[in-house]
């Protein structure tokens, strides 16, 4: 008798579940993206114990048909693939046809479900994979799906599962994710008895991010708008693998291979630094993705705004056709391939540096004031495993935390959300901003928070090009510039502006070749480690064409002749060890364009003028106006803010002026 | 501690002090002036651990003893009143109660055995003429590096030898030397080399300002400090530490090419063209053509400058970047009406020297070139 046998079905779904199904998170994400697909707009989840318990999703979607949710459970059923075709150009979230058998035979599964085209729902229920029951029952349209005790018959997989609390917050940040990506959409999360996220449905994703971050978040982000490129593909020869594509292209009448990204959403300032990449979102076609791709692209768009260790808030949606996006690629689906990687990668870059060029967005004072904070609670929950132990020793710290925050009286020099008066008599009077406009869809409730309040909305927006029409007052321990502008005070670090000014010019020289290069009287000797020769010999045309002129001067040393002109010969030997370092730290993998901003930013550092130093008025001035004509005046290349911005309107509030 | 002096020399004195005395106040007691009455004078003692300055005045002494004030309370103070004889005394409590003509003060003092103790001076190693050594100081401290960082760049080079004393001072883009005959700085018969403090540089020369034509310094080291003795003023310093650089390898043995100029012609013309220069690099082009120098700058933002002066040059067409403001320093910092500037090629070093006749010390200032 052969060795080889065929597995029986259950216990192939069991292997699927081991793909798709980790933890009570991807339960919820593969039956949420059933709701989706299933043309849902109200959506609820609720778990107990962390979803270990139950979770239970009720939608409003088409329902299945008895027969056809009977099919559902059977491996590889899906509707919403027919053939191979189709999986080139993937446009709903599922398609593989494995989550509900996955999940049925691992936990004990009741299915409600009714299609608006029988007059009778069905109920099914299933248990580790084995059909119990299967009857008639009166319900309304919709889909309900109830998962008891998942891996109650894989006690392996139930060990690894992470306290209650953990387990909550990856169900809590995934419908948050899939919330913002559907802003026309109701979501309703539940744990226990409380309501961890409820948000109905807007018109727009910044309402949608008010809704679930509050006013606080929004008033740091920006917003990117609509952007879109074309990809044009000028190969006419076909490959194989896009002939179908390309029969198709034609079957639609279209002859321009053109293919159109679009990006949408909102970043934040770079002011606001996050530990981690947990504050990333990025979606791709509506699907919630992790791509390295990306996330490299939006570093880029950060180099030398933000320190390499920070990483910003995003919330990115990406649109393309589904041809250029491969979907396929792992069963959990949190992986894609794009047909044109450095394209998006390029595009995703370039926007959203554009766009914070463009905003000049000005950081302003109290971040850490929570005003009237209205973020949902999921929003709230934290997401890494150390603050889980916290949490999970002191249970009642957040509600806690919250309480006294409500009964005190606020000391805040932010205006509190919420109609003020608008008294103001600063030059450019505050808009006026219209109400969102109606939606034809449902009729909108009065949500938790009422309605979208004018507030919220920045007013004019504070940009740093108001740097240039600034009155230095004076400094402040001979380190900050103290300046009036017209609206409100500004506060500036002398040293980090300088180095922005010199960034630009030692960039703006290095790209014209023009770097000015003072010799030395006698040659640098410096002595390199064993890793830093490797690393010198790496960039040493670089550091050439920089301006320094080195020169191996044997065994692990180098002479340095000339420097360029702006470094004092002090500070030469400190900065050639700085750049060693970066190059041999972050560098190492980077690109020639990194490398070269890294040397850059080391020059302009230890030319720039430093704290502690006293200026004279017309200095001060030079150097706001020399800020101001900067590219980029929100923060130095290593990322820290420069300019600080007290509005009239918080002098105001903080004098009970208004 | 009860002492008559003249308003006048108290002042004088007092001043000598100011630029010693710390001005941030992190130890109190060091912008305090000490005062010591002894015989018929008063000495004055100022420090700020880094250098001390003692200078002294005849006083009618009623009651020896000593007692510290603020150093620029007392002078301000002392320096409002009328011409005459000033009464000091100081009481209990370290203050010290000030009369003068109707005028009847009380200022509040400090502890006197809170005062720093100062070294006691060596026996002195050479004697050189005050004028000479300001004159050397004031034509290398400009070279002086500013930076903090490279610590034995903060100061100039001293070589006490029988050829006579040899000052050097560098940043280490351009170094200045002046080396004096023995007649007109002194001799010694061992060597002596020691690295001296900008800050101390600079209260030598206002020290030599005040001093007659033909007073001496007597000069002196131990081990950590320097002591200069200029009649009845004391100036000591603490010594920098570390290796010069090899100033002796940096000097030029020859240059091929050499272009005579006026000095207030290319001095004026640099002035003017360097304002066309990059406001940090002060990058300007010099060029040497047959019978002429040519000078030019140009910066995006600004505009560009160029300006020519007539020169003893025969040597090849040579194009060489430098920073204006080194080439200033120079021109600024000596007396003769004619220079020399003597170079090889575009990369290696230019040196500056005065020419004329009546010059009988070296003076070399060797500046690097830049590339632009």
């Amino acid at each position: 008798m052969g060795r080889i046998r065929i597995l029986p079905d259950q216990v192939a779904n069991k292997i699927a579940a081991g793909e798709v199904v980790e933890r009570p998170a991807s339960v919820v994400k593969e039956l949420l993206e059933n709701s989706l697909d299933a043309g849902a707009t109200e959506i609820r989840v609720d778990v107990e114990a962390g979803g270990r318990r139950l979770i239970r999703i009720v939608d409003d979607g088409c329902g299945m048909l008895r027969d056809d949710a009977l099919l559902a459970f059977e491996r590889h059923a899906t509707s919403k693939l027919r053939d191979v075709k189709d999986l080139l150009s993937i446009a709903t979230l599922g398609f593989r046809g494995e989550a509900l058998p996955s999940i049925a035979s691992v936990s004990r599964l009741l299915l409600e479900t009714r299609s608006a085209e029988e007059t009778t729902g069905t109920r099914i229920e299933i248990a580790g994979g084995k059909m119990l029951r299967c009857e008639e029952a009166a319900l309304g349209g919709g889909t309900v799906i109830t998962v008891r005790d998942l891996f109650y018959n894989v006690p392996a997989r139930r060990k690894f599962l992470r306290t209650e609390q953990t387990e909550l917050a990856h169900v809590a940040s995934l419908v948050t994710h899939y919330s913002l990506a559907h802003p026309d959409k109701t979501f309703l999360l539940t744990s226990a008895a409380s309501e961890l996220l409820h948000v109905t449905p807007v018109a727009t994703l910044k309402e949608r991010v008010y809704q679930v971050f509050g006013s606080q978040v929004l008033e740091d982000l920006v917003e990117i708008g609509e952007r879109e490129k074309q990809l044009f593909i000028p190969a006419p020869s076909v490959p194989p693998s896009e002939a179908i594509a390309e029969y198709r292209r034609e079957e639609a009448g279209e002859q321009e291979p053109v293919h159109a990204f679009r990006i949408s959403g909102f970043f934040s300032r770079p002011q606001v630094q996050k530990a981690n990449r947990n504050s990333i979102f990025i979606f791709v076609n509506g699907r919630l993705i992790r791509d390295r791709l990306l996330l490299h692209a939006l570093s880029s768009a950060y180099h030398n705004l933000m320190p390499a260790s920070a990483y910003p808030f995003v919330l990115l949606f990406l649109e393309s056709d589904a041809e250029e996006v491969d979907v396929n690629v792992h069963p959990s689906k949190t992986e894609v391939r794009f047909r044109h990687g450095s394209f998006v990668h390029d595009f995703v870059r370039d926007t959203i540096r554009e766009r914070l060029m463009e905003s000049r967005p000005a950081p302003s004072f109290s971040p850490s004031a929570r005003a009237a904070s209205a973020e949902q609670p999921a929003a709230r929950l934290p997401y890494s495993e150390f603050s889980q132990m916290l949490e999970n020793e002191a249970p009642t710290a957040v509600s806690v935390m919250e309480q006294p925050e409500a009964a005190l009286p606020e000391f805040s020099l932010r205006p509190a959300a919420g109609p003020v008066p608008r008294l103001d008599f600063s030059a450019p009077p505050l808009e006026v901003t219209p109400g969102p406009p109606p939606s034809g869809k449902l009729s909108r409730r009065l949500d938790a928070h009422g309605e979208f309040p004018a507030e919220a909305v920045p007013a004019p927006e504070v940009s740093l090009s108001a740097l240039s029409d600034l009155r230095p007052l004076g400094q402040i321990h001979e380190s900050f510039i103290i300046a009036a502008g017209r609206d409100g005070l500004w506060i500036i670090d002398q040293h980090v502006a300088h180095e922005r000014i010199l960034f630009e010019q030692v960039m703006k020289q290095r790209a014209a070749g023009r770097v000015e290069t003072q010799r030395l009287l006698l040659p640098l000797i410096l002595q390199l480690t064993p890793e830093q020769q490797i690393d010198y010999a790496r960039i040493a045309d670089e550091l050439h064409a920089s301006g320094f002129e080195t020169e191996p001067f044997g065994n692990r040393t180098i002479a340095v002749k000339a420097a360029p002109a702006a470094v004092s010969a002090a500070e030469l030997d400190k900065i050639l060890y700085e750049i060693l370092e970066v190059a041999e730290g972050e560098l190492r993998n980077a690109s020639l364009d990194d490398l070269r901003r890294g040397i850059c930013a080391s020059i302009a550092c230890r030319a720039a003028i430093k704290i502690n130093t006293r200026l004279d008025a017309a200095k001060m001035e030079w150097l706001l106006r020399a800020l101001s004509a900067t590219d980029c005046p929100m923060s130095c290349p290593h990322g820290r803010p420069i300019a600080l911005h007290y509005s009239t309107r918080e002098v105001l509030k903080a004098f009970h002026r208004i | 501690m009860e002492f008559t002096v003249s308003k006048s020399e108290l002042v004088r004195e007092l001043s000598l002090s100011q630029g010693v005395v710390e001005k941030k106040t992190t130890i109190p007691i060091l912008s305090n002036v000490l005062l010591e009455a002894a015989e018929d004078r008063v000495t004055l003692t100022a420090t700020d651990l880094e250098l001390g300055i003692r200078c002294s005045c005849p006083a009618r002494v009623k009651k020896e003893g000593s007692g510290t004030v603020p150093a620029r309370k007392l002078l301000e103070f002392v320096r409002l009143l009328p011409e005459g004889d000033v009464n000091m005394k100081f009481l209990e409590n370290h203050w010290a109660s000030i009369t003068c003509g109707r005028s009847r003060t009380r200022i509040a003092g400090m502890s006197r055995e809170s005062f720093p103790e100062l070294p006691a001076t060596p026996e002195s190693i050479a004697e050189i003429p005050v004028k000479t050594l300001a004159s050397m100081i004031t034509r290398t401290s400009f070279a002086i590096s500013m930076e903090e960082s490279r610590f034995t760049l903060n100061g100039a080079l001293l070589v006490m030898r029988p050829e006579g004393l040899t000052m050097v001072a560098t940043d280490g883009h351009r170094l200045a030397f002046v080396q004096a005959t023995p007649e007109a700085s002194g001799t010694v018969d061992q060597q002596f080399r020691a690295l001296v403090p900008k800050k101390a540089m600079n209260e030598l020369v206002k020290l030599a300002d005040d001093a007659g034509p033909d007073e001496k310094a007597l000069f002196s080291g131990d081990e950590n400090h320097l002591f200069f003795q200029v009649g009845h003023r004391l100036l000591m310093t603490r010594k920098l530490t570390g290796n010069f650089p090899d100033y002796e390898r940096v000097l030029p043995k020859d240059h091929a090419l050499s272009a005579k100029l006026l000095k207030d012609e290319i001095k004026s013309a640099i002035e003017r063209v360097a304002q066309f220069a990059d406001e940090r690099s002060h990058a300007i082009r010099v060029q040497f053509l047959s019978g002429e120098v040519r000078i030019f700058s140009s910066s995006v933002e600004m505009g560009e400058s160029e300006e020519s002066v007539l020169s003893e040059y025969t040597g090849p067409d040579l194009e060489i970047g430098f920073n204006a403001q080194y080439l200033l320093d120079f021109l600024r910092a000596i007396p003769q009406d004619h220079i020399s500037f003597e170079l090889k090629d575009q990369k290696s070093a230019g040196e500056l020297r005065p020419a004329g006749e009546g010059i009988t010390d070296q003076y070399r200032y060797v500046v690097m070139p830049m590339r632009i």
